[in-house]
């Protein structure tokens, strides 16, 4: 199955540059040209203090067309702070370009079960056109927040009484959010993402029993899987 | 035949062959003569016998108007017109029909060819008909020059003239010249590897300007307006009060007995200058200068003590600003640069933390007559800094000469880590940065790290660079610095972060290691741009002149015209034009002042005459022909419009702002453009009006590349389209015009750039009002590389009365 590919997103361009370029993500004004490998961004970045993340040589990478970047760990150690953009004395953006590089390698299933913690968001939002978040990362927020918090939640509904407020009910009744949802492809995506999720997880289980060779960096270890023939394919 | 043309006659010239191969001259001469219109021939029109003939048969026969059909006017204009001229003649009473470019290269056919020359001739006789003698307008030049700013720059210029003879006025805002350099204490040398002393090199020049008699020196003064123009400008200076004459000797009395301590300007803000005083020692003029902003005297607490101690009574506290009016023929703006300031890229501290420093500040500090006499100590330390000294002269002893006397690490206070940072604010597209690059950082970098290692040996210098500018000769010097042990780390700095202690740490990727690091620095010094100073950005406004996008002053060619600023008669050299090291100033500011020279000594000016003539008669005083966009136009106080021959450029846009039909173009007055037309016309002719600039030029270039287009395309060249108006089209399409094309010069130079768009709009009205007619009316821009296109225009609506 092919995924939706967003067109404006992730243009299909001769090399990667022109795509971070012609990318709707990225501002006309972009100096990806024009980097003169200065290392101001890297040395502003706050993950490249702690990982081997270093937005400079996405950068390298990218006007070297080099596709292997899209398997590699580096592109999912930003965070979006904006400090390289904020600094780079040629309008440079690192930040934009490792989100075009992001979608590039979700596009040929690279990386997709990074983002099965964020999925719950979409189901949320098409139903009822809000955010939250994620059950896996309820607990986490239970232990920064405390007592307080987890006591707020629970007891949200009276205190919406007690403030005179009306009842919580967040639906999107008229299912407006749902139709664009719809209508730009979201869901044929999301449904691809958790083909794909559900396709590694199996795999990662069966090659635990079958494999000796460790599955590095996202890459896939089944051949025939480069095609997409439609039904996740495994050899038992 | 009209009784005007009794006294004309056609000259036309065989260009050997290349006229007389193309076209029947006989049969020429033939059809004229029987016209009564005398036709003489010759080989070479251009050459010395040609002259001799023109001149000869104008004296025999008493003509007073003559037609030349030669090459085109553009090559041999100027040498005829001189020719009929030492005849006795007015140089507008001959016209020149371009038989060659416009006819004999372009049209294959001789007989055609035979046929559009007559008509060229034809329409070059009608408009001889009427044709009026042009005077000529001349006007002296003041043989004097006026140089803003008294840095290297302008000392330069200024002594530069002053050697060829010419009367020069040197202006400059600070109580002394010197400028920058005077600040930076040394310079570096790439021959011998060494610094050289600053001073040493300048104190001399500024002598100079003050001993030579054609320097007139005017300090603390700045210029307020100017106008006039060039050739004639008429400057108003402001001097403002030093409260001290000139009879000051120079003593110091004053300065000892003052209690008022201010900050001094010229040693980067530290608090050591007094309320009187020099901007330093070796000011020049040697004249003290009162602060009135902090002297006790003028903010309500008489004091006077320097005036007890003053031995030649000098000081006058009554003394007043003076306006002073100058005459002067040409300018040069020398008003030089500043430092970037710093704060705007906080993450570098400036500003913020004490040990953060520019690279003049350092040249302050490093220099001896510095606030630490020469003694390199970090600015947060300063507080107990005489105590440093103290030690540090201790340490080493008195002036004398042994080996220790030049080794001062053991000084406490010495920074043990500098770190210097490149390209702050050049290099730069973010907000508040520069695009362009500052060009002699590097050098200072290096310079000052040479200057630090020789004197401080255990300090460890750092310089972070992206790439490091060491251009030419000055490779060596780059070599030498190496050789003394400084680091060099690649990469741009993203922040500097203070410590308790008040060092730094400098956070860095190491580009060529691939790795971050946190450089630890006692002193970080920031290698900022270069940028307009104030003065440059003053007077830019004062004077009306183009500045580029950051704010330097545009010199009117990059290549080619490196010191001739927009306006005609004003000059820029130095830093004021661009980002430059000493050497270039100086070899920029000698440029300018020849340039200056060869424009006063090029005396009087004959200036074009051939721009708006008014008919007072017709005039209503509308005042719409003030809206010529060169401000050429004025209304005098008598009721009178008048141009100024100085300014005006003869576009003709007054011609169409004119409701009533008062302003013609001398030598392109509706008459005889009409007349052109009648004569040059034939049933079904394209015609081009030609713009005389590049469009003409284009023109030409047809016939110099050998192609062709059919011989019903006629041309006549008009100042600009501007010149042309309803009337005259339908004059020519009544005459049997099939299609006008309006042939314009591209937007390419400041003038053309405001010249065009009124040229399009004034074709849109035209056709507008020409209802059916105006489908005839075709527009376009000549670009010179673009003959083939051009030529390909001609044959297509020659053709078929369309353009393709």
């Amino acid at each position: 199955m092919i995924p939706y590919i967003n067109e404006y997103d992730t243009p299909e361009c001769k090399n990667l540059a022109e795509t971070a370029k012609k990318s709707i993500r990225t501002p006309a004004s972009l100096g990806l040209d024009r980097c003169i490998q200065c290392g101001a961004c890297t040395a502003s970045c706050p993950a490249a203090r702690f990982t081997d993340y270093s937005p400079r040589q996405i950068v390298k990478k990218v006007l070297e067309n080099d596709r292997g970047i899209l398997k590699s760990e580096m592109i999912w150690s930003c965070f979006y702070c904006y400090s390289c953009n904020v600094r780079c004395p040629r309008n440079n953006s690192p930040v934009t370009i490792v989100q075009v590089l992001r979608q590039m390698a979700i596009n040929e299933g690279i990386g997709v079960e990074r983002l099965g913690y964020f999925v719950e968001i979409g189901e949320y939002l098409a139903v009822n056109g809000a955010s939250k978040v994620p059950s896996a990362g309820v607990k986490n927020m239970e232990r920064d927040l405390g007592e307080r918090w987890i006591k707020f939640k629970k007891n949200l509904e009276s205190i919406r009484v007690e403030l005179d407020l009306s009842s919580k009910d967040i639906r999107n009744i008229h299912g407006e959010v749902q139709a664009i949802l719809e209508g730009t492809g979201y869901f044929e995506r999301e449904k691809w993402i958790k083909e794909r999720i559900q396709e590694k997880h199996l795999r990662h289980l069966l090659k635990n029993q079958c494999v000796n060779k460790e599955d590095t960096n996202g890459e896939f270890v089944f051949e025939n899987d480069r095609e997409h023939t439609g039904q996740p394919a495994f050899i038992i | 035949m009209n009784a005007a043309l009794d006294k004309t006659a056609v000259f036309i010239c065989h260009c050997s062959g290349n006229i007389s191969e193309h076209i029947d001259i006989n049969s020429l001469k033939k059809t004229l003569k029987a016209e009564g219109i005398p036709v003489f021939d010759y080989e070479y029109l251009c050459s010395r016998e040609g002259q001799i003939l023109i001149k000869n048969k104008i004296s025999e026969r008493n003509l007073d108007r003559i037609v030349i059909g030669s090459c085109t006017p553009s090559k041999h204009g100027t040498l005829f017109k001189k020719c009929i001229q030492e005849a006795g003649l007015n140089g507008a009473m001959l016209e020149i029909a371009n038989l060659r470019e416009h006819c004999a290269w372009v049209h294959s056919d001789k007989v055609e060819a035979t046929g559009k020359s007559l008509s060229l001739l034809r329409g070059k006789l009608k408009r001889l008909e009427n044709s009026e003698p042009l005077g000529e307008i001349k006007v002296d030049i003041i043989p004097q020059v006026l140089v803003i700013g008294g840095g290297i720059a302008g000392i330069t210029a200024a002594v530069n003239l002053a050697d060829n003879g010419i009367s020069t006025y040197l202006v400059e805002k600070d109580p002394s010249i010197g400028g920058n350099m005077a600040k930076i204490g040394k310079v570096f040398s790439p021959d011998k590897l060494a610094e050289e002393c600053a001073m040493c090199s300048l104190s001399p020049l500024m002598n100079e300007v003050v001993a030579n008699p054609k320097i007139t020196l005017f300090t603390w003064t700045e210029v307020e307006s100017l106008s006039g123009s060039a050739g004639n400008f008429t400057v108003k200076l402001r001097k403002k009060p030093r409260y001290v004459h000139d009879n000051c000797t120079g003593c110091g009395r004053c300065n000892h007995a003052c209690p008022v301590m201010v900050e001094n300007e010229f040693n980067c803000g530290s608090m050591d200058k007094k309320a009187i005083s020099l901007s330093f020692a070796q000011a020049v003029p040697k004249t003290y200068c009162i602060d009135p902003d902090h002297c006790l005297q003028f903010n309500g607490e008489p004091c006077g003590k320097c005036v007890d101690v003053c031995k030649s009574v000098a000081i006058d506290f009554s003394q007043k600003e003076e306006i002073v009016e100058l005459n002067v023929g040409a300018v040069i703006v020398a008003t030089g640069f500043e430092e970037y300031d710093a704060s705007q890229k906080p993450q570098y501290g400036y500003g913020i933390f004490k040990n953060v420093l520019t690279q003049i500040e350092l040249a302050r500090m490093l220099g001896i007559n510095g606030p630490t006499k020469g003694a390199l100590i970090r600015p947060s330390d300063l507080s107990n800094a005489s105590e440093i000294i103290k030690a540090s002269r201790g340490t080493c002893g008195s002036e004398n000469t042994s080996v220790n006397s030049f080794d001062h690490s053991n000084d406490t206070g010495t920074p043990k880590h500098i770190v210097m940072i490149q390209c702050v604010g050049s290099r730069d597209e973010k907000e508040g940065g520069n695009r362009y690059c500052s060009i002699y950082c590097c050098m200072a970098a290096l310079k000052h790290s040479s200057l630090i290692k020789r004197k401080y040996p255990d300090t460890e210098v750092t310089i972070c660079y992206v790439d490091l500018r060491a251009l030419g000769f000055y490779e060596n010097y780059y070599r030498a610095v190496q050789d003394l042990g400084v680091r060099f780390v690649r990469g741009r700095p993203a922040e500097i972060v203070e410590k308790p202690d008040k060092s730094l740490i400098v956070r860095i990727e190491d580009t060529l290691d691939q790795k971050i690091k946190e450089l630890p620095a006692d002193l970080v010094v920031l290698s900022v741009a270069m940028v307009p100073s104030k003065g440059t950005r003053k007077i830019a406004g004062v004077l009306n002149l183009s500045q580029g996008e950051s704010g330097f002053i545009k010199e009117k060619h990059a290549k080619l015209k490196p010191v001739d600023s927009s306006i005609e008669g004003i000059f820029v050299c130095g830093t004021a034009q661009s980002p430059k090291d000493i050497t270039d100033t100086i070899a920029q500011a000698g440029l300018a002042s020849v340039r200056g020279r060869a424009f006063i000594t090029d005396s009087p000016k004959t200036l074009a005459n051939e721009i708006p003539t008014f008919n007072h008669l017709l005039c209503t005083k509308c005042e719409e022909c003030l809206k010529c966009p060169f401000n050429a136009i004025s209304l005098k106080e008598n009721g009178r419009i008048v141009v100024d021959p100085l300014v005006c450029i003869g576009c003709g846009y007054c011609t169409e702002l004119c409701r009533n039909g008062a302003i013609q173009i001398a030598g392109f007055t509706k008459n005889q453009l009409k007349a052109e037309i009648e004569g040059e016309l034939e049933e079904g002719d394209m015609l081009g009006f030609v713009n005389s600039g590049v469009a003409f030029l284009t023109c030409d270039n047809i016939g110099n590349s050998a192609l062709t287009y059919p011989s019903n395309v006629k041309l006549i060249k008009v100042p600009t389209s501007l010149v042309l108006d309803k009337d005259l089209l339908l004059h020519a399409f009544k005459h049997g015009a099939s299609s006008i094309l309006f042939l314009e010069d591209p937007p390419d130079s400041p003038k053309a750039e405001v010249i065009y768009p009124l040229t399009v709009s004034h074709f849109e009205k035209l056709k507008r009002e020409m209802g059916d007619l105006g489908n005839r009316l075709y527009f376009k821009k000549a670009y010179v590389p673009n003959t083939r296109g051009l030529a390909g225009t001609f044959t297509s609506l020659a053709r078929e009365g369309e353009m393709t």
